[in-house]
């Protein structure tokens, strides 16, 4: 189910420099968006920008309708978004896209992300608390308070490791070399990343010794974002198919895809 | 007064308006169907199809630019006859003539699927791409000289029964010797335009910005480069257009009908307002019905006529 119309900005916050929350009013999104998916936004009236720009959903309040957007101050289309005031009615369109999963069979879990990759993590998580998984979240950021969803995870009761670049909490390095070792050590079954490449091929690694299953969002530049203009492409292992290279779409066969499944740069 | 007739004859066709898509600018189908009935078109053009499976080109596909879109998606396609089996079923279920583009790396191909197609229960006309610019060098020289552009449409119209469609590329030096010479081989009709070549660079990285080096240019910024060959072509052949080339609102459409065009695509458009169609084809119903003309074949060359007019007052004053 995909709806496209205009959402209420209820608030639209710097929450680091050059890193903004936005809360949108838009229920029939709330309603039906699952972990992982995106949404595309209009970010200007007019053809300049021409393209609307993907966004991750964050976290989803369903009684109120409303949704989450994080994002960061990259480019034109970016930074119009950061002068859209509480009451202007943004045209967006979705939810796309296929989220995380829930895997019944499995119920220790790690969220590993860093900058705006933590939104769907954070939105995973809360529902994920609410199936009763036991999480471990692993936060990296350039600061601390790049460090998003530190704070709103450790209150679900979930283990918060944290760390940035300027080594803030363990430091981002550290975080990186954790990881593994918290994964081992709490037998962790299904680790999911958003945000970082050298995150992906952590996770990518973890799966391919079996010692847990992974799920990586990927981004990509995106026209469509409903596998229409088969733009958004990233390369994926097919055996099936032959020889390669095979490419699957971002908005439609992802972002969420099995680790397994990824080529890497 | 009765609701202005937004229906047009061409090619062999009937559409119940002159809106189709541009060729590869709505695959899938599924996601936008949600959003709007497909048959709001009054034809569709599906993404070209080659012989054998294409993957396409490798990311980056896409680049943004002010106003348009720099696009190197490399025709991935299942093939022909993966076509047939999923593609052709699900786009005949809409109800609407499908025209079904096809990409050749040489000669043979384009017959091969000429002639399977031929056939096909469904398949309403043949769009030819003889100008994609992202497929390397042999699709281009299709396109781009009057002589062999002749040579295919002459081999598909001795194989091909149905109405045959050349898509002209911009990224020639005389599109309207491209536009006579089809049409003197038995073109039913032609489209135009395909996307103009371009490029971008990144300076951070210092590397342009598509995964093939250039792209095809689509979007706002091409319009007046596509409005104004619309009008040549219009003016130098007798057969129908189908004009296309950034429109995105009612009135871009209907500056292509009045340069000449009996029909438009919309491509780009759609990627930014999947309900285009919709609000195009009101858009151009409701300026008919403002203007008191019955139907919107009225508009087909109206501004030829009245530049040809203004041209004729003016001489007689001199």
């Amino acid at each position: 189910m995909i709806a496209l119309g205009p959402g209420e900005i209820l608030s639209n916050r710097e929450a680091a420099p050059d890193y903004w929350w936005m809360r949108i009013d838009a229920p029939a999104i709330a309603a039906a968006a699952k972990p992982g998916q995106f949404v595309h936004v209009k970010c200007g009236p007019g053809d300049n920008p021409l393209l609307r720009r993907p966004m991750s959903i964050g976290r989803v309040d369903r009684a109120a309708g409303t949704f989450d957007i994080l994002y960061k101050v990259v480019g034109t289309g970016t930074r119009l978004m950061t002068r859209m005031d509480p009451g202007y009615q943004v045209d967006i369109l979705g939810p796309l896209g296929i989220g995380f999963s829930f895997p019944a069979g499995f119920r220790r879990a790690a969220v590993l992300g860093r900058g705006i990759g933590m939104a769907p993590l954070i939105f995973w998580s809360e529902e994920a608390v609410a199936r009763g998984y036991e999480i471990h979240a692993f936060i990296s950021g350039r600061t601390a308070a790049m460090c998003f969803g530190a704070e709103e995870l450790a209150a679900l009761g979930i283990r918060v490791y944290a760390g940035s670049d300027d080594g803030g909490g363990v430091g981002s390095d550290r975080l990186l070399s954790l990881f593994p070792e918290v994964c081992r050590a709490a037998g962790i079954q299904f680790a999911l990343t958003c945000g970082s490449r050298r995150m992906s091929r952590l996770v990518v690694g973890l799966d391919q010794e079996g010692l847990l299953y992974g799920e990586i969002s990927l981004e990509a530049q995106m026209a469509c974002a409903m596998g229409a203009c088969r733009g958004c492409t990233c390369e994926v292992h097919d055996a099936a198919q032959g020889d390669g290279p095979h490419y699957a779409l971002v908005c439609q066969d992802g972002p969420v895809f099995p680790a397994r499944k990824v080529v890497l740069a | 007064m009765s609701r202005p007739d937004l229906s047009v004859t061409l090619a062999g066709m009937r559409w119940s308006n002159p809106l189709t898509t541009a060729s590869g600018t709505m695959s899938g189908w599924e996601n936008y169907g949600q959003l709007m009935p497909l048959d709001t078109f009054g034809a569709l053009t599906v993404k070209s199809i080659t012989l054998r499976p294409r993957p396409g080109n490798p990311p980056p596909r896409l680049s943004e630019t002010s106003s348009g879109l720099l696009n190197a998606i490399g025709i991935p396609n299942p093939g022909l006859a993966g076509f047939l089996a999923q593609e052709l079923p699900k786009v005949r279920s809409f109800g609407v003539p499908i025209i079904v583009s096809i990409a050749g790396h040489s000669l043979g191909e384009y017959v091969a699927l000429a002639e399977r197609l031929s056939g096909e229960p469904g398949v309403a006309a043949l769009e030819i791409n003889m100008s994609c610019p992202n497929v390397g060098k042999e699709t281009m020289e299709f396109g781009q000289s009057p002589r062999g552009a002749a040579r295919l449409v002459k081999t598909l119209r001795a194989v091909s029964r149905l109405p045959l469609i050349p898509k002209l590329t911009p990224n020639c030096t005389d599109v309207t010797e491209i536009a006579r010479a089809v049409v003197a081989e038995g073109a039913d009709a032609v489209s135009l335009i395909n996307t103009v070549v371009g490029m971008s660079i990144d300076i951070q990285t210092g590397l342009p910005r598509t995964g093939n080096l250039t792209g095809g240019l689509s979007g706002p910024a091409v319009k007046p480069i596509a409005l104004r060959m619309v009008w040549q072509v219009a003016e130098a052949v007798a057969v129908p257009v189908i004009g296309m080339g950034g429109i995105m609102t009612a009135d871009d459409a209907i500056e292509f009908l009045m340069a000449g065009a009996t029909a438009i695509a919309l491509g780009t458009v759609n990627f930014v307002n999947p309900r285009a169609a919709l609000e195009i084809r009101d858009g151009i119903a409701a300026f008919l019905a403002g203007r008191g003309l019955a139907g919107v074949s009225e508009l087909t060359g109206m501004a030829r006529r009245s530049w040809r007019e203004q041209q004729l007052l003016h001489r007689a004053h001199t």
